[in-house]
């Protein structure tokens, strides 16, 4: 299982290596291009590190919750379900890999994310500055908070990643011939309704407590993770 | 002798067109044997159904006695009739990946085979002409230390030095323990290593036999079969 996560994380970095070395080059530039308001419309490189710069940051917040769970649909693809068919480890075994492995490539995104959160208060406050505070937030930071908020994360992006992973199977076994594109329309359709449904749900059990709501979302994704096991082990096949 | 491969009334559809049709085969060890056929007539499906890769609604199937599961997939050595491995791995990557993968991968036999089918464990996959992607393929299989083998079109439209190479290589694996299964069309090609041929004509066994035992060429019983069905 672990060895499955070490080489789709080594595929992962091979074909992402020369990407994440272009956003390291716009970070670095963001940071030592005088950048203002006024330069970022006068200058066109400013201006085009800046745009590129909020793209990545933004293209990123978007990847923490939705790459990892790309990535782990994209591994039913032919190719990867191909190779995998051959490995004599449970359906069950190989799908928790996945989870395991698409909430990796969610915590790359975030990172990115927060590196470049950093790296735009530096820019605008200093590096001795952000220093400064980032050592008073550790200094009093609420651990318990703190633990609440990473359990709540990993937990709704597990459920998310879960469900619709669950789907997306479903949709191959019963058409299992169909084209990406139309899997991918019917698919953004279900995401958006399980995002709304999950949001909701929040919105509702927030109001009773914390637990009740990580007990409920932690049901749905064991419900999600055994019946897409299922599918795998019995349903699922790839067609030439 | 206890079969390796036992198929029992297999039966698979592919919606209303039935790809393989009440299929009964035995297959013990110590064996080369070809599965030949038309385009169509069912042998991948067959190899497939095997690896559990697709799944029949009838029938059972038997690997080393134990029933077909993900468990029996550590009994088979599998080469596909496409491309599987990741873009971004070299042979010696591939070689690794099946180490970690597979425990009965022999790293000294598979670097053995490189040598021998001239492949250069630094070359990138996906760099490969299509010959040499196929012996890069065909020496992960082999590498395997396994009861079953199967390949699916292994020679595929290769040259024919490369075939040689390819079919010597087989012919070096076959032992008294094991079987190799070779789905082909090819039958010239893999006539000379066969010990045994099942011809599969639209999803049914149309013959079973052993070659020495068959008092002809494998060709000309193959058109006398399929020209007559």
């Amino acid at each position: 299982m672990f060895n499955y996560i070490k080489w789709e994380l080594k595929d992962f970095l091979k074909k992402g290596y020369k990407l994440f070395l272009f956003v390291i080059a716009i970070f670095v530039l963001f940071l030592i291009l005088p950048i203002d308001a006024k330069s970022s419309g006068s200058n066109p490189l400013i201006g085009l590190v800046t745009l590129l710069y909020s793209l990545i940051f933004m293209a990123s917040l978007f990847g923490s919750y939705f790459v990892g769970t790309y990535k782990v649909n994209k591994s039913f693809n032919k190719k990867t379900f191909l190779l995998e068919s051959m490995i004599p480890i449970s359906a069950k075994k190989i799908l928790l890999a996945k989870y395991l492995f698409g909430i990796l490539i969610n915590l790359f995104y975030l990172l990115t994310a927060l590196l470049a959160l950093i790296i735009f208060v530096i820019k605008g406050v200093g590096l001795e500055n952000t220093f400064e505070g980032l050592k008073f937030l550790f200094e009093n930071l609420d651990l318990v908070v703190f633990l609440k908020l990473a359990v709540t994360l990993f937990i709704t992006s597990l459920t998310f990643m879960s469900s619709v992973v669950l789907f997306y199977v479903l949709i191959k076994c019963i058409f299992p011939k169909s084209n990406n594109w139309i899997v991918g329309i019917i698919l953004t359709i279900i995401t958006i309704y399980i995002l709304s449904f999950y949001s909701n749900t929040f919105v509702d059990l927030r109001e009773v407590s914390i637990y009740a709501y990580w007990a409920v979302f932690l049901g749905i994704s064991a419900v999600c993770y055994w019946i897409t096991s299922y599918l795998i082990e019995n349903k699922l096949e790839i067609y030439n | 002798m206890k079969d390796l491969i036992v198929l029992q009334n297999i039966t698979k559809k592919y919606g209303k067109k039935v790809a393989l049709r009440n299929v009964s085969i035995s297959i013990g060890k110590g064996k080369i044997i070809g599965l030949l056929g038309p385009n169509g007539s069912g042998k991948t499906t067959l190899i497939k159904t095997i690896m559990r890769i697709i799944k029949q609604q009838e029938g059972q199937i038997y690997i080393c006695g134990e029933k077909a599961s993900y468990l029996t997939r550590k009994y088979i050595s599998f080469m596909p009739d496409r491309e599987f491995l990741y873009d971004s791995m070299t042979i010696k990557d591939a070689m690794d990946y099946y180490r970690d993968m597979f425990n009965d991968f022999d790293y000294e036999y598979a670097t053995e085979l490189c040598y021998k089918l001239k492949l250069y464990p630094e070359e990138n996959i996906k760099e490969l002409s299509k010959g040499n992607k196929e012996k890069a393929v065909l020496m992960l299989t082999l590498a395997r230390k396994v009861p079953i083998y199967l390949l699916d079109e292994p020679l595929g439209s290769l040259d024919p030095l490369i075939k040689h190479e390819m079919l010597t290589v087989i012919k070096e694996a076959s032992n008294k323990e094991n079987i190799i299964l070779i789905s082909t069309h090819l039958i010239k090609d893999t006539e000379s290593i066969l010990d045994d041929a099942i011809f599969l004509n639209r999803g049914e066994i149309a013959a079973q036999f052993n070659l020495k035992e068959l008092g002809k060429d494998l060709e000309t019983y193959y058109l006398e079969v399929f020209s007559n069905v």
